[in-house]
């Protein structure tokens, strides 16, 4: 008897494990690969800073753009599955609480009025600046409201405001490298990223993903409804408190240090539901890793494919994303809830 | 007295749906909510779960709900809401799991315990041979059972059931009726929300009649569902008859305006 709910949670541990070996694949792929293919010597001995030019490469390029794509991809995926079990909405992500759209809003101002020249922490500390306001903003509003439609108008309410103020920005552009500069910055990237914008991140996102991996029990038992849930002994205001929180914390980082980046955190849990039963806190973690993999995989694309000009992560990830999200909605009710 | 409630009243909006309704129920009793539709059955068990806002007092064990922490409560109070939802759709497995919650450290598999736990609780519901169906392949009657299994698993003293019997065919209606007066039986106390006069005339020990929001009648099943009550409550005429030593109340007819109010 108990065998069957054991196979189930060794299942489980073979899908971490083999995205946990496909995140480190990728991880390494994204050493080696680039303009300059090195050789995995050659990464070895720029990461331990024997040759000068082999450490720049390594360390300063592509080890902080790795690791970002990583963290930012986990990030995304990890809040993807944690709103859509919160909201019991296969179609929620990130940015419907608005914390994306406010994030951007930050940077923009902090590109508006050159506060960006000023210091190179500006745009990151405006851009989560932006996303903890707008999320007590919701919290406010929204918090004790049971509805989960309550906190996704909300979040529209939020995001809309925040997406016409950056329009204004855009609009009342100083000139046009302003304006370009900006545009740019909206649609992502991981390009030109250091350390620093790790370590500006990192203390967030462990927060966040703290919280939001801890939510996993409260999330399963919302399956049943909100009234079950709290008569199961979960704490409802908490729980969205933590959830909404969270994603916060995650994604406001994410988009401070490299821009928006949308359906990733659509598409990771997506991905690998019917693998995991369906159960939003088994899901957690897988799409944690999952995105991570995935928006890994788009940046070796932005960084392989040859254009004229860098691809943006923001755009490639879109492109890819649009299209499966209409898969799914035409696929509707099979991977709804029921 | 595993449960005491003292005068309780919900109002939602501006309408009073519960009116200064009294009850208590002890270890061993079966008791059962009924009356028509829109009378505040479902309110008053809500609130009994800690659901609402109420005025009054509920003490559970003696306590008052209020002084409970979330898990000690909820391991000791089981409710199973109407409607026998599943936002997704998981295995019956996994959703019998989730009754065990309460007893989960945080951070923890299921224990051996609770495995034992959920297997009971599904054998007893006749769901054992479901185990890996996921729940959007069920029939509403397997959907009731797997859901009636979820609220078991969590092993509670007191269990609160809104309509567990709506949705069955009559066989699974006595074998969850049957199954409830066990659960009672073996320790534990049951409040439970039902349509069909008959099973809470053969399988409850205490009977209460809401009618709009007030208590009209409490008691035995005799006393409870006398003709004068059924006429002034649900507006129907029943026949009433005995089989085997045990009652049974069969709705006939509806009633015009001038017979309920003249009863």
């Amino acid at each position: 008897m108990s065998r069957i709910a054991d196979a189930d949670r060794r299942h489980d541990r073979q899908v971490v494990t083999l995205l946990v070996v496909l995140m480190v694949g990728l991880a390494l792929a994204g050493l080696l690969l680039g303009s300059l293919p090195l050789s995995p010597w050659q990464v070895l001995s720029g990461l331990i800073g024997g040759d000068e030019r082999l450490r720049l490469i390594v360390l300063e390029i592509r080890l902080p753009r790795v690791l970002l794509g990583m963290m930012v991809g986990a990030s995304l995926g990890l809040s993807g599955a944690a709103l859509q079990g919160l909201l019991r909405n296969p179609l929620a992500e990130p940015g419907i609480l608005g914390v994306t759209a406010s994030a951007g809003l930050g940077a923009v101002l902090a590109l508006y009025f050159g506060l960006a020249q000023i210091s190179a922490w500006a745009l990151p500390v405006c851009a989560l600046s932006g996303a903890l306001l707008a999320t007590t903003g919701l919290a406010l509003l929204a918090i004790r409201d049971p509805n989960p439609l309550g906190l996704i108008l909300a979040g529209l309410a939020v995001s809309s405001l925040a997406v016409a103020l950056t329009s204004l920005a855009l609009n009342l552009a100083p000139n046009p490298l302003a304006l370009s500069e900006m545009v740019l910055w909206l649609l992502g990237s991981l390009r030109d990223r250091g350390m620093d914008d790790v370590a500006l991140a990192a203390p967030f996102m462990v927060i966040g993903w703290v919280l939001l991996l801890g939510a996993g029990r409260g999330l399963d038992a919302l399956t049943l409804g909100e009234e079950a849930a709290y008569s199961l002994g979960i704490g409802l205001n908490g729980l969205r408190a933590q959830v909404i929180g969270g994603t916060a914390l995650t994604v406001g980082a994410a988009t401070a240090v490299t821009g928006a980046i949308g359906f990733v955190g659509l598409i990771a849990p997506h991905l690998l539901r019917s693998w995991l039963g369906h159960q939003p806190g088994r899901l957690l973690l897988p799409s944690a890793l999952a995105g991570a993999a995935l928006l890994m995989t788009a940046d070796l694309l932005v960084r392989l494919i040859p254009s004229r000009q860098e691809l943006m992560l923001g755009v490639v990830t879109a492109l890819l994303g649009a299209p499966f999200f209409l898969h799914l909605l035409l696929r509707g009710q099979k991977t709804g809830p029921s | 007295m595993m449960l005491e409630a003292k005068q309780i009243s919900v109002e939602l909006g501006q309408r009073t749906v519960v009116n200064q309704v009294s009850l208590r129920v002890a270890t061993g009793q079966l008791l059962a909510l009924i009356g028509p539709n829109g009378v505040g059955k479902t309110t008053l068990l809500a609130a009994l779960a800690g659901l609402r806002r109420f005025r009054g007092e509920v003490r559970l064990q003696g306590r008052p709900l209020a002084a409970w922490s979330r898990r000690a409560r909820a391991r000791t109070l089981a409710y199973l809401p109407q409607g026998h939802i599943a936002h997704w759709p998981l295995t019956v497995r996994r959703l019998v799991e989730l009754g065990r919650l309460p007893h989960l450290a945080p951070w923890h598999a299921p224990a051996a315990a609770d495995q034992l736990a959920v297997e009971a609780a599904m054998q007893r519901t006749d769901v054992a041979e479901l185990a890996e169906r996921s729940f959007d392949t069920l029939s509403g009657g397997e959907r009731a059972r797997t859901m009636l299994a979820r609220v078991l698993a969590v092993e509670a003293p007191l269990v609160l059931a809104d309509e567990p019997v709506a949705a069955l065919d009559p066989y699974h209606q006595l074998r969850v009726m049957e199954l409830l007066r066990d659960y009672a039986d073996s320790g534990a106390a049951v409040v439970v929300v039902l349509h069909d006069l008959t099973l809470a005339a053969r399988f409850c020990d205490a009977l209460l009649l809401l009618h709009q929001g007030s208590l009209l009648a409490q008691g035995p099943a005799d006393a409870v569902l006398s003709s004068a009550h059924l006429a002034e409550a649900y507006r129907v005429a029943a026949l009433h008859g005995e089989h085997e030593g045990q009652r049974y109340v069969l709705p006939w007819r509806r009633l015009a305006a001038r017979e309920y109010h003249g009863a």
